[in-house]
């Protein structure tokens, strides 16, 4: 079974729209899904806006919690009832009898979604899709392939959202190495961490790194290896103009060791004003990010609502 | 055992309820961190990194921005490999278990959150348990009153009154007392419909010969019905309670959308903010007519027809602790509605025949014998009943309706009954025109309470609706006379109040749910705000009472020198034309000797 998550760069950035998307297009396949957080509500927690709904299939596999199935307008059979446990009840693997909506609460970290990876290849699903919740990164370290959602939300300022988004692409390009030689750290979050490496010059961090440490080590003007875990990991950083320019210089030389595939990313020109009395959507122009992109990288970029085919294709090819 | 926690103001100012936790979990023997509200998440988790702690407590108000803030502490912790050994709770006004879901927490605090239940969480113990600490029961409003008359004179009038007044109908009977009789037949089997039919009139007797449906009502169909059952067995309440120092009063609502659907919801939904109990109300016009329908029935109008299935489906909604009212006391149905009442299980009724035959429209004789036959009943099956003296609304002064209240009172009692006093709370048209309020709105409702205070050891239950005449159209200042009215009513220790929605004065249609929980919330926040304080009244407080206790022994006079209760009420002893009273003429000439 391969898997496949949408990783969000903020509320609203179309995950759920994507996830949709992607269902439609693999509609011919065997499908499971679940979510790393909460999926299915009619409005938004903090805004108050509507929200898209998950739609399943018959056969389909659903992997929510007792809580949350109740709430579903599809109707699901229970196949297995995990010890995954969540803040809305606990996790059980269904199998939808009739096509619906489909309230999600998954497992919510990395660990867990490993756990219920397994239970769910029992049951034959050429495809798992893990909905992402939030800005939720770090989970994803269980997948092996990945969409980025991002759009106005994450920011309206288009030249923030190029910068932050090329970023996001050169971590998941890093390369992949093993670790057999380097010294470990949890997380080198101070300039006393940096001090307390002694000049090593080949570091595996487990944990994060900040904007801090990673200034002082681009000041010590010394040639340095950084591994991390993943590109999530890397991505956990305060700060990305920082990182912009660490992965830009000659200093710090990045790898990670494991990271999923990044098949696309989908932007969504709409987000959440707020007005004097709750929130409105509005749209910024975001096709100067799409262009630009796609011309620098070789990453293909979507507007989920316009170019579902080009979606389609991606995974075609990719799955 | 002592369990580390560490708290995370993740918020630049709003650590105060973490102050508060911390001061509660240390008090309870835990490992406390609290760290200050200025750290970068990164620092934070530093500082949960060197501390292991079992649990880290992250609290945030809820702004734009707030789930991506929280969002990425989660992830911070998972990447520096606490999420496993530590569960994360996130604490903060506007949290839910499904915000909490979203963001990855294991759990969710918001505003409701007593800390027993954050305490019960970091041990280990069921968090059902501890919302199962404070539970909510049934209170009798009767229970410590001795029904004495304390003065003689006042005592000796009410026996004259009372005695003549239950004389005079023990010979009588009405067809509303007759169909009482007959639905007790029905209700234990017998086969007696026709002879029920026969007592009918208009649009109920058409239901019954022709199956003619009258206007605006319409049958619940057995899908509505199984529906409607299951959203009952769904429907879960968690009984807040409104008075926190005080017992007293218990707050009750009033009901009677026309379906008896929307009234359940609005039940379910008075009861989870605090109503202690609720009132059936039902349409004007089936006080009107002779007979009741019967099925499970729907009325687009005011008002929730009486029904057994009606009252059944009702009744089989509410919490244990919610006690029910259903009103029988006005019309051509009052013998039956209080027998409809008992078999349903109400806890109370409401009987008033002076109120019923002044301004509710029924004929002064035949709502005598009816209403005397229905305070047996209520005796009967210990039902209390409250007496309402809404006829203060129309313009009869104070003292005239509570003549008339007492009066009911002690043939009540008399029969073995037990009333309860319902005066208004109100800014009536006899207070506005001789300026009883012109200063403020506590000295002449306290008169009114010291005045029957000075009469007889009993119940008060200010109603129906408090703060009558005080709302307008913005629900703000609605909900504050309403919690105002409220207040006076806790500090003066009455037993009960029943209350309005902010929009029922100006609903134009049904009441909305968010009305109703304007004045439950201000009220319950009035109740906070008082506690064991009271409301002082000046002097006139006690000038007034002593005016109203006077006018209510001229007024017991003259109907004990008319020597007729009966020809009282129509001859305007207990309310006249002038003051706004008009005897009724529904079921006129009813009566059989």
């Amino acid at each position: 079974m391969k898997t496949l998550g949408v990783l969000g760069t903020a509320k609203n950035t179309g995950k759920t729209t994507t996830l949709n998307a992607v269902i439609k297009c693999l509609s011919k396949h065997r499908l499971a899904i679940t979510s790393i957080g909460f999926d299915g509500e009619n409005i938004d927690f903090i805004t108050g806006l509507p929200k898209p709904k998950v739609l399943v299939d018959q056969g389909m596999i659903v992997a929510t919690t007792d809580k949350s199935e109740r709430y579903s307008t599809a109707k699901m059979g229970l196949l297995l009832q995990t010890n995954i446990k969540t803040a809305m009840g606990i996790v059980g693997i269904y199998r939808v009898k009739e096509p619906g909506t489909a309230v999600l609460v998954g497992p919510n970290r990395g660990s867990e979604l490993k756990t219920l990876i397994n239970q769910i290849e029992r049951f034959e699903a050429e495809l798992l899709m893990v909905d992402g919740a939030v800005n939720r990164m770090i989970p994803f370290q269980s997948v092996e392939n990945i969409i980025i959602a991002t759009g106005a939300s994450r920011s309206t300022e288009v030249e923030t959202l190029l910068t932050e988004t090329l970023v996001m692409i050169k971590c998941f390009k890093l390369p992949t190495i093993e670790a057999d030689d380097f010294h470990r750290v949890q997380n080198l979050i101070t300039k006393d961490d940096i001090d307390a490496l002694h000049g090593k010059d080949k570091i595996l961090v487990q944990g994060i790194v900040t904007s801090e440490a990673l200034k002082h080590l681009l000041s010590l003007e010394k040639k340095i290896k950084l591994l991390l875990s993943s590109p999530m990991h890397i991505l956990m950083i305060d700060s990305y103009p920082v990182l912009s320019k660490a992965l830009e210089s000659k200093i710090v030389d990045f790898a990670v060791l494991k990271k999923p595939k990044l098949l696309c990313i989908t932007v969504n020109p709409c987000y959440p004003e707020q007005r004097q009395q709750g929130y409105t959507l509005s749209k910024v122009d975001l096709n100067h990010i799409i262009k630009n992109i796609i011309s620098r990288t070789s990453t293909v970029v979507v507007n989920v609502d316009k170019e579902e085919s080009t979606l389609c294709q991606v995974l075609e090819a990719s799955l | 055992m002592k369990k580390t926690i560490v708290l995370v103001p993740l918020d630049p100012v709003h650590d105060v309820a973490l102050k508060m936790l911390n001061r509660y979990l240390s008090e309870h023997g835990h490992k406390v961190i609290l760290l200050p509200p200025d750290l970068k998440p990164e620092e934070a988790v530093q500082i949960c990194m060197k501390e292991k702690p079992d649990f880290i407590m992250v609290s945030r108000t809820l702004g734009y921005n707030a789930a991506e803030i929280l969002g990425r502490f989660i992830d911070l912790l998972e990447a520096s490999n606490l999420r496993d050994t530590c569960k994360v709770v996130v604490g903060g006004k506007a949290v839910t278990p499904e915000l909490a879901a979203e963001l990855g927490y294991d759990a969710g605090f918001g505003e409701r959150t007593e800390w027993e239940q954050v305490l019960a969480y970091v041990e280990g113990r069921e968090i059902q348990e501890a919302e199962n600490l404070i539970r909510k029961r049934k209170r009798d409003l009767t229970s410590g009153y001795s029904y004495e008359v304390r003065d003689s004179q006042i005592r000796k009038m009410l026996d004259t009154i009372a005695d003549q007044a239950i004389e005079w109908a023990s010979s009588r009977v009405t067809p509303g007392i007759l169909r009482a009789e007959i639905r007790e037949r029905l209700i234990n089997g017998e086969n007696v419909k026709s002879e029920y039919v026969n007592l009918c009139n208009g649009p109920i007797e058409q239901f019954y010969r022709q199956n003619i449906i009258p206007r605006h009502v319409r049958k619940i169909s057995p899908a509505e019905k199984q529906n409607l059952e299951h959203l009952i067995r769904e429907m879960r309440v968690s009984g807040k309670i409104l008075q926190l120092s005080r017992t007293k009063p218990a707050v009750f609502v009033q009901y009677g959308t026309g379906c008896p659907f929307m009234d359940i919801v609005h039940i379910k939904i008075s009861e989870s903010w605090g109503a202690d109990g609720v009132l059936h109300f039902d349409p004007s016009w089936g006080a009107r007519c002779e007979g009741l329908l019967e099925g499970l029935l729907a009325h687009e109008e005011d008002g929730s027809l009486i029904t057994l299935e009606n009252l059944a489906i009702i009744k089989s909604a509410l919490e244990d602790y919610t006690l029910w009212c259903v009103r029988a006391h006005r019309g051509l149905n009052t013998p039956e509605t209080v027998l409809l009442a008992a078999k349903t299980g109400a806890d109370l009724t409401k009987i008033n025949m002076v109120y019923g035959s002044l301004n509710g429209g029924t004929d002064p004789a035949r709502l005598t014998v009816d209403g005397i036959h229905a305070l047996k009943l209520a005796a009967k099956y210990s039902l209390p009943f409250d007496i309402p003296t809404n006829e203060e609304l129309g313009g009869v002064p104070a003292e005239k309706a509570f003549a008339g209240m007492i009066t009911v009172a002690y043939i009540g009692i008399k029969l073995g009954a037990k009333p309860i006093l319902k005066p208004l709370f109100c800014h009536s048209p006899d207070a506005m025109i001789n300026g009883y309020m012109e200063d403020n709105f506590v000295d002449y409702n306290v008169g009114k309470i010291l005045a029957l205070r000075k009469i007889i050891d009993a119940p008060i239950w200010p109603g129906e609706p408090i703060g009558f005449m005080t709302h307008s159209e913005d629900r703000v200042q609605s909900a504050m006379t309403t919690a105002l009215h409220a207040a006076l009513a806790h500090s003066l220790d009455l037993e009960a109040i029943t209350i309005a929605s902010t929009d029922e004065a100006y609903a134009r249609g049904a009441i909305t749910v968010p009305a109703r929980i304007d004045s439950l919330r201000a009220i319950g926040d009035a109740f906070r705000f008082f506690g064991k304080a009271s409301i002082e009244p000046t002097n006139q407080a006690q000038t007034y009472a002593e005016m109203i206790y006077a006018r209510i022994i001229e007024t017991l006079q003259k109907v004990v020198d008319r020597a007729d209760f009966v020809a009282s009420l129509y001859e305007g002893d207990f309310g006249s034309k002038e003051d706004g009273a008009n005897p009724g003429r529904a079921g006129r000439d009813t009566v059989i000797e």
